[in-house]
């Protein structure tokens, strides 16, 4: 029969003494010289930890406050082999029902944050902020979204604006017959990036950001125009500004979660939340029905449209690209049917030299 | 420094020394939470805590005994769970500042100092829950401590002296640490005995006032010679052409950077208040009959301090040309480069950005995070150990098993803010 030297102390006191431990079939006895003090049923043995690297092993009882500390290796080896339990859990069972209940809540919690609290907030902060620090606030990422865009999808040339003087002109005066309707808060801030993707974005405060990419793609002024339209109504209902608020938070929230202490998620998640910024499907059709509300209101035909998203989605079909108009403005064909039926005809948004201008502002 | 008369004691007192023994490779632990956080996408945080913390208690022996620590990462799991609501309020804040100080920073100011104010009021409820329950975790010798008092009365202590720091202007401040101190020692128990303590903010105050007079006078002085400087600073902030536009604005940039100056020196003075201070309060401190001694050095940890400066210096040195290899290799590699660069950015440089960014976050951040425990955090934890020992331990062996109930989950709020173990 094993034996060893040991400290026990009984878990009433603070007090520790040195004892014998000894095994029998059923159980570890503790003996103190005169008596046995102490007897563990084997299957109640757990290790407090691993043993340590010197070789101390520390025993308890199964929720048990009594402990026992010995250092006899030989002991060990034989109590391994006695003792069933021995590696399991010291402590009491894992509190799953606590555990449950509490997972469910803050699931629960998060769920509501994200579908009701966060939009709404987004809604309320965004009608509440102030136009000139929204615009300051769009300056703000429109410089990040640039620089992003510029190395996603490079452009042609070393500078990032394309503001060739008669492109510009044509731009502006395609931009302010279109918003002569809409009636804004702010001036808006159309800029062509040199990018190669065929997209166009809004960003807070009036800023409009069009690709290269989608000028080169237009094959009519009115095809641009339609874009420039949508974009100008997500501008009027503030859809980038709410977004951009959303995202945000859901980042920060997301970063909290997975306790993302240096910010990396927040930081690295704004830039692409406005990139690839997909509204609501509700704001998509706000957008679409005020869009075309401003065509009409221009004059213009707004078929132009339509026939755009057709071609995008057939160049889409050969070559899939995750960075186009159609990857964050869900293509059904619904949407172009609906655009052309409300559209009642009208006139060219440019004359064809303007277009021409316009097609060259990059150059 | 601390010339005590050992006369007080006179009857030869029992003395225990306190050893830091280490209970198994800490490098390899620390590799392993490592791992096990990242694929869990960080949600594994809990329980690496955990077996970050039950490392270092069975590494600290009393009288040849080791702690334990009875705590469980489930319990901290839950504790977050139970305190998310609370954290996404200070989510939604904290990305409103974000935003305004980008954009309005006056309101983000105001906010900020707002927000800074609830943040450090809920750093204070959330330190001394967690101290609470860590202690209610901590065994030696089978018997459990634990905190009791009110988080309520300790927050009350806090802001009162705070007031009183803000109108004595940080003079106050030992008198703030003996109150909070206090506080928490005397609701501090081992078994059913509660800790004592008897100090005075009078005798830490020559202390605090070597540490403390340096700054402020250094600091006045620095704002006096750069006055000028600084008002240029104020007329241009907000224009982010400044610097541009105004030549003289750079010079004054770069003077307003000396106002760190004493705060840097500051570390080491903070550093040595805080030991001297530590040595004061383990003196003040008694349990029933047992006494507490420290003779830790803060010279000792600031060296420590500065041996990591420079430590860490050199790996991110190293890390640099490393990166600036790689860069090159590819740049080699795509033929990228050359006479006639490329008027966009070329493939090469950006990948190697991405490849330099993802080394940067998934191995050298944590890379500093697992050596700033093993060449930092160790060795100050250990020469606190060995500089500590017990008077007249025996008389623990008298000290009974509280039957007071223990708090159910961990520490909440106190993970969020992330004290480190």
């Amino acid at each position: 029969m094993s034996e060893a030297a040991a400290r026990y102390s009984d878990g009433r006191t603070a007090k520790s003494r040195d004892v014998r431990i000894a095994l029998n079939d059923a159980s570890l006895l503790v003996h103190d010289g005169n008596e046995t003090i102490a007897m563990w049923p084997l299957a109640e043995i757990r290790l407090v930890e691993r043993p340590l690297k010197d070789g101390i092993v520390r025993i308890c009882r199964r929720e048990g406050e009594e402990r026992l500390t010995f250092h006899d290796a030989a002991f060990y080896a034989s109590l391994r082999l006695a003792a069933p339990n021995l590696a399991a859990t010291p402590y009491e069972p894992t509190p799953w029902r606590t555990l449950g209940i509490w997972l469910g809540t803050a699931v629960a919690a998060l769920a509501i944050l994200f579908a009701f609290v966060l939009p709404h907030f987004a809604e309320v902060a965004s009608a509440m902020l102030p136009p000139k620090l929204e615009q300051r606030m769009g300056n703000w990422i429109s410089e990040g979204v640039i620089r992003q865009l510029r190395v996603i999808a490079p452009g042609k040339r070393p500078k990032a604006i394309c503001d060739a003087a008669a492109g510009s002109r044509s731009l502006q005066s395609l931009v302010g017959r279109l918003a002569r309707h809409a009636s804004l808060r702010f001036p808006l801030h159309v800029r062509v990036v040199d990018s190669s993707m065929v997209n166009a974005f809004a960003l807070p405060g009036g800023q409009i950001v069009v690709l290269r990419g989608l000028v080169d793609f237009a094959q009519t002024p009115n095809e641009l125009a339609g874009v420039l339209a949508h974009e100008i109504a997500h501008v009027k209902f503030r859809h980038p500004t709410e977004l951009v608020i959303k995202q945000s938070t859901t980042g920060f929230v997301i970063g909290l979660i997975f306790g993302d202490v240096i910010g990396a998620t927040t930081f690295a998640g704004m830039g692409a939340a406005v990139i690839g910024a997909t509204y609501t499907r509700a704001a998509e059709a706000d957008a679409d029905r005020r869009g075309l509300e401003l065509l009409q209101q221009a004059g213009i035909d707004g078929t132009a449209w339509a026939d755009l998203f057709d071609r995008l989605a057939k160049k889409e079909e050969a070559m899939p690209s995750a960075l186009s108009l159609l990857a964050n403005h869900p293509p059904t064909p619904l949407r172009a049917e609906l655009i052309r039926k409300a559209s009642h005809g009208g006139e060219e948004a440019l004359s064809l030299a303007d277009w021409r201008a316009l097609k060259e502002i990059c150059d | 420094m601390d010339a005590k008369v050992e006369g007080a004691a006179a009857a030869a007192p029992q003395v225990e020394h306190v050893a830091y023994q280490p209970a198994r490779s800490l490098a390899l632990l620390l590799l392993k939470n490592y791992a096990l956080t990242l694929v869990t996408l960080g949600i594994y945080r809990f329980w690496a805590k955990t077996a970050v913390r039950r490392y270092f208690w069975s590494s600290i022996r009393i009288a040849d005994e080791p702690l334990e620590y009875t705590g469980r990462g489930i319990e901290l799991f839950i504790g977050f769970l139970i305190v998310l609501a609370v954290l996404i309020v200070f989510a939604v804040l904290n990305s409103a500042i974000k935003f305004l100080a980008q954009t309005d920073p006056i309101s983000a100011a105001v906010l900020q100092v707002v927000y800074l104010i609830v943040l450090i009021v809920l750093v204070q409820v959330a330190m001394f829950r967690a101290r609470r329950y860590r202690l209610s975790r901590t065994r030696w010798r089978g018997i459990r401590c634990g905190q009791d008092g009110s988080t309520w009365r300790y927050l009350g202590i806090f802001l009162l002296y705070s007031l009183l720091g803000i109108v004595t202007l940080g003079i106050s401040t030992p008198w703030a640490r003996v109150a909070l101190e206090r506080y928490k020692m005397v609701h501090t128990r081992f078994g059913d005995r509660y800790f004592a303590f008897e100090a005075s903010g009078l005798k830490l105050l020559p202390k605090w006032l070597v540490l403390y007079l340096p700054i402020v006078l250094a600091t006045a002085l620095i704002v006096w010679l750069n006055l000028d400087n600084f008002l240029l600073m104020q007329k241009l902030s907000g224009d982010p052409d400044a610097m541009r536009k105004h030549p003289e604005a750079a010079k004054a940039a770069l003077a307003f950077l000396w106002i760190y100056l004493p705060f840097a020196f500051g570390i080491f003075g903070y550093v040595w208040y805080r030991l001297a201070e530590f040595r004061y309060f383990v003196d003040c401190s008694r349990l029933g009959e047992i006494g507490f001694k420290s003779t830790a050095s803060g010279g000792v940890v600031n060296l420590i301090i500065v041996a990591n400066i420079f430590g860490a210096f050199f790996v991110l040195i190293a890390f640099g040309i490393l990166i600036a290899i790689v860069a090159g290799i590819f740049a080699v590699a795509t033929g990228a480069g050359g006479a006639g660069a490329p008027p966009t950015p070329p493939a090469a440089p950006v990948a190697a950005i991405i490849v330099g960014v993802l080394v940067f976050f998934l191995i050298v951040y944590p890379l500093f995070g697992i050596l700033s425990y093993l060449t930092l955090r160790v060795p100050i934890l250990k020469h606190l150990c060995r500089r500590f020992t017990f008077r007249n331990l025996g008389a623990a062996d008298q000290i009974v098993q509280s039957s007071a109930p223990s708090p159910k989950f961990g520490e909440g709020l106190a993970d969020s803010f992330d004290f480190g173990f």
